[in-house]
């Protein structure tokens, strides 16, 4: 029962953001971290569920967002319909990497989702008529409304993707207590035993990576409305994959919030950064972002996360 | 036949580049072949090895050529401090953990670049970057053949250490089984920090060498990764001998795609080379036998 | 291992509190992360509140050169302004310049643009953001934010979406392209040289890819013929496979598209693989001090378009060389000449209304300081915020400087034709 009031709480602190926080700019990054929170989960699925790690899910990012910004800018057809589109191309595309990778061992699959993105940013530069080559595509200003998922401020986008982070947040939560979530974990403690007890290790990771697909194809469809504009340089960026695998490290691969969290400390952190940090020394930020990823690694594997459940233990001994 | 020629031109040129791969990959499937980690910061090491031999031209007037060796040296000292400090910690990590890391590795390095030296590009001015030699009628760019002189040298000698050499062999025993070898005495950990300090030794060195005909920026790496992850895959990861032909194979494929198809597919081939052999051969050409690593995962 | 489908509730309370913790935590880093943005908006002291202008250049990345080129030129011309007084129908108000890092990606320019409008005072026109790639996402900020955007991007495309707030000094790419070619053939023709097979490369952005296509028609419809006509990555690191392909074509006449790196690679390169072909640049990278350092010896002889005439700069030509210690770049200029504009246009219509300014933008002639060197002689902006005076020009690179040397009755230098 607490547990539920707790989860409106919450609920209700995201819902009502844009009426305590300042201005219109904090509006956009709170939205920001609601996409990105919802894709990292996403990723989760695959990379902290089931430990394994891909490097190219940026390509079902931004394979959403061109779809939106392909439908809307050169079709004039709804962002709504380019959704389920991005979705069914990304899992096509995450079916076929998935199919031979997942056949290899962890080292092999890192690597074949690593060359994902050169060869689909070599595509989008060269397939012009597709996705406006190397110039991009950008949609033109429309009537703002929820069919063009166009509005003069970035409050009513905001609430689409605090719906969506939410949608995301209790798919990743659902799949981590069922049974499907069970077989993932098998997978990644001892894929021997698992493979033994009888767990089909194609199958369940094959649905763990088409499920993160989509999910980051969503993520990546509202980024798309949310620019406006794409091109091959910010739908593949490698930083977008970075960032996926940051926020979930960071937040806790092993909780179904800990992307979201990540993604809720890292990115406002990250704007603020840039706003401070000019011109050679922006590269800071990232740099901090990468000693963070090493320091985890090395000392605390289980994240923001983890440290809670740390704490929470040793509060907890001191009860009982 | 004008066509023969441009074909013959062609890949004579792709097998210049082509070492280069080799040089640039060797490291890298190295590393694996001797700890089991795959080093997503070799990109970067190669960066720094620009950035170092771009820094000795333009401060002390010195030819990359001439500093590399001092740089692959540095490079040597900056892999062997990193495999102390990061990879050692992790080494019996999971796997997951080992990649995060050297990817962290490799942001930390490209970004402190770019604080440092700022994320602009730059290149080297060099007299015999206007030459050719021509041989047959066939023209090659100097700073090319240069490099791809050096890959040369550099595999000869990389050849002799890990066949003639004590120390050498040791670390191919290590390679092979990591058990065995300490059985009969052979440090791991020693060979760890060796194996590691060579690779980025290697990379740094090729790095110098290549800046004469190419330009560098602190996030040139991410550039570099398709090949180099092609050219172990397809020679076997841990495979030297392998590194080199598939290197060389690579250098080839991309050059003569250039004939056929448009410059800004030139990678494409590339990729459907690395496809085919991530599925095909898992074990790459040279390594049938790297059962091992898939049941480790 | 924490495995189970379900915990016992104390665990559960702990992550609820933990949990509670992070999201106070983070609102307060949101709400930090306000205030620390709406914290700078003070003028500039003094008795009269400065003019705010702004200016998004690419400072790092690919095009950081002429970023930088561009943003000196602003500078020196915000100096100028200044020195002598400011915008004096606005009691002498100075121009306060505030400057963002456009980076080398659309998006996140777009960023810096938002990020610029929303904190603080939001300047009273932008300046930027050179790529047409880059200007092309700011100019739909700007445009939301109603806010005058002056660049020198050449993207047709900029003018081409009924946007009323954006204003384009140079001449189009697609006339660039056109002048490049025609000159060249024209200039061929002058000197009875041959220039029947032309190999057209340009680096795959929005400029190149604008100006290639508008090369290519020009040769066509003068019935030249096209031996080659191909894109590469704008971050190419190695131009040996591109120079090889264009000595294989075997054309008279080489039209390039680049910036700065790429141009000097793509140079190198064809010079180590003996081509004698002239070579006509595309601005870019071609006609920047950068592009004479690495190449030094190298650059002499090659043509290329340009969109003001380098022999024209006169009077801040000279302050530019003896602030910054090498010769006016052509972005440096035209910058320079933007932000004459705007002081132009606020001097004559004073107004701290970023609309009304947009409609005087459209309604005057500017010709102060370096606007007056603009082709023409004077800057005149359309409905659409074409400059209806932009009229490109052609300079080679003759004796480690730029000579303007076509069209013969604008220019002052004849062409050299070297057999290098």
């Amino acid at each position: 029962m607490w547990r539920r009031v707790f989860y409106g709480v919450l609920l209700l602190a995201l819902f009502l953001a844009p009426t305590y926080l300042p201005n219109d700019y904090a509006v956009r990054v709170l939205a920001l971290v609601c996409i990105f929170g919802a894709a990292s989960t996403g990723w989760n699925l695959l990379g902290g569920y089931a430990n394994q790690i891909s490097l190219g899910h940026t390509v079902f990012f931004g394979i959403g967002a061109y779809a939106v910004v392909i439908f809307q800018g050169v079709y004039g057809l709804s962002p709504w319909l380019a959704i389920p589109v991005g979705i069914a191309v990304s899992v096509a595309v995450a079916f076929l990497i998935g199919w031979p990778s997942f056949q290899l061992s962890g080292h092999y699959f890192a690597l074949a989702t690593l060359s994902l993105l050169p060869v689909f940013h070599i595509i989008a530069s060269y397939w012009k008529e597709l996705t406006g080559g190397p110039a991009g595509i950008s949609v033109p200003i429309l009537p703002s409304g929820l069919d063009t998922l166009q509005f003069d401020g970035p409050v009513p986008f905001f609430y689409i993707a605090a719906i969506f982070l939410v949608l995301v947040m209790v798919l990743g939560r659902v799949v981590r207590f069922s049974s499907f979530g069970l077989q993932l974990d098998a997978i990644r403690l001892n894929p021997q035993a698992a493979a033994l007890a009888g767990v089909n290790m194609f199958r369940v990771k094959m649905k763990a990576l088409l499920m993160s697909a989509a999910v980051v194809s969503v993520a990546g469809s509202l980024y798309g409305a949310f620019l406006q504009f794409m091109d091959p340089d910010t739908a593949f960026a490698w930083t977008i994959t970075l960032n996926l695998v940051l926020f979930a490290i960071v937040g806790g691969v092993r909780f179904w919030w800990g992307p979201a969290l990540g993604a809720l400390v890292l990115i406002p952190m990250g704007e603020y950064a840039s706003l401070q940090l000019t011109g050679n020394l922006a590269a800071l930020g990232q740099l901090a972002y990468g000693l963070l990823l090493i320091a985890l690694v090395l000392f605390q594997p289980r994240g923001i996360g983890g440290l809670f459940s740390i704490i929470w233990r040793r509060v907890n001994r001191g009860r009982a | 036949m004008e066509t023969l020629q441009l074909i013959v031109q062609s890949i004579a040129n792709g097998l210049l580049i082509g070492s280069v791969y080799a040089l640039i990959s060797v490291g890298l499937t190295l590393i694996f072949g001797v700890m089991n980690i795959v080093n997503f910061a070799h990109g970067e090491f190669l960066m720094l090895g620009m950035f170092g031999a771009f820094f000795a031209s333009n401060v002390f007037g010195i030819d990359p050529l001439i500093i590399a060796p001092v740089i692959g040296l540095a490079g040597f000292f900056l892999g062997a401090a990193a495999e102390r400090i990061i990879i050692e910690p992790i080494i019996k990590a999971p796997q997951s953990a080992q990649i995060i890391a050297t990817v962290g590795l490799g942001i930390v390095l490209a970004n402190g670049a770019a604080a440092i030296f700022g994320n602009n590009f730059v290149s080297v001015s060099t007299p015999y970057q206007g030459q050719n030699f021509s041989i047959l009628g066939f023209n090659f760019a100097a700073p090319y053949v240069f490099a791809a002189a050096y890959a040369l040298v550099v595999a000869v000698l990389l050849a002799l250490f890990l066949n003639r050499t004590e120390f050498g062999k040791a670390m191919r025993a290590t390679a092979q089984n990591r058990g065995a070898a300490q059985l009969l005495g052979i440090d791991p950990r020693r060979m760890y920090m060796v194996a590691f300090g060579l690779g980025v030794a290697l990379v740094s060195l090729a790095g110098a060498v290549i800046l004469p005909y190419t330009l560098t920026y602190p996030f040139i790496g991410q550039q570099y990764v398709l090949i180099m992850f092609t050219v172990v895959v397809l020679g076997g990861l841990g495979s030297v001998r392998g590194a080199i032909t598939a290197g060389l194979a690579v250098g080839v494929i991309q050059s003569i795609s250039t004939l056929v198809l448009p410059l800004e597919l030139q990678n494409l081939p590339v990729f459907i080379v690395f496809f085919i052999a991530l599925v095909l051969i898992p074990g790459g050409v040279f390594n049938r036998v790297r059962l091992a690593s898939i049941k480790r995962s | 291992m924490s495995n189970e489908a379900h915990r016992s509730t104390p665990q559960q309370r702990g992550r609820r509190i933990a949990r509670r913790a992070a999201a106070l935590g983070t609102v307060l880093a949101l709400a930090l992360t306000g205030c620390a943005s709406d914290g700078g908006n003070d003028s500039a002291g003094g008795d009269v509140k400065a003019v705010n202008l702004g200016a998004i250049l690419p400072l790092t990345g690919s095009t950081a050169q002429n970023g930088n080129n561009s943003l000196r030129g602003i500078e020196l011309a915000v100096k100028q302004i200044n020195d002598a007084g400011g915008i004096k129908s606005l009691g002498g108000a100075k121009i306060e310049l505030s400057t963002a890092d456009a980076t080398s990606d659309p998006a996140k320019a777009a960023n810096a643009a938002t990020q610029f409008l929303s904190k603080g005072e939001a300047p009273l026109a932008i300046v930027g953001a050179y790529a047409s790639g880059l200007t092309v996402t700011v100019a739909r900020v700007t445009e939301r934010a109603k806010v005058p955007l002056l660049s020198t991007s050449f993207s047709d495309e900029l003018t081409q979406q009924g946007y009323e707030y954006f204003f384009q000094l140079p001449a189009a790419a697609s006339k660039m392209g056109k002048a490049q070619m025609g000159y060249a053939l024209e200039m061929a023709e002058a000197a009875d040289k041959p220039l029947d097979k032309v190999a057209i490369v340009y680096a795959n952005n929005a400029y190149g890819e604008a100006q290639g296509t508008s090369l290519k028609q020009q040769a066509e419809e003068s019935g030249k013929e096209v031996v080659l006509f191909e894109g590469y990555s704008p971050t190419i690191t190695d131009a040996g496979p591109i120079a090889a392909k264009i000595i294989a074509a075997k054309a008279d006449g080489i039209f390039s598209i680049a910036y700065v790196n790429d141009g000097v690679l793509l140079m190198r390169a064809l010079g180590s693989q003996g081509s004698a072909v002239p070579v006509f640049g595309g601005t870019g990278g071609y006609i920047t001090p950068d592009f004479l350092a690495a190449l030094d010896e190298q650059a002499n002889g090659l043509f290329s378009v340009i969109t003001s005439n380098p022999d024209g700069y006169g009077e801040i030509g000279e302050d530019y060389v003896a602030e910054y210690g090498e010769f006016m770049p052509q972005e440096a200029h035209d910058n320079a000449a933007a932000v004459f504009i705007f002081a132009q246009a606020l001097e004559e219509n004073p107004t701290r209304d970023p609309t009304e300014l947009a409609t005087y933008l459209h309604e005057g002639s500017f010709d102060l300081g370096a606007a007056g060197q603009m082709p023409g002689g004077v800057v005149n902006f359309d409905d659409t915020g074409v400059n209806v005076n932009a009229v490109p020009l052609m300079v080679q690179w003759q004796d480690g400087g730029l000579v303007g040397v076509w069209p013969k009755d604008i220019v002052k230098g004849v062409p050299h034709w070297t057999t290098k």
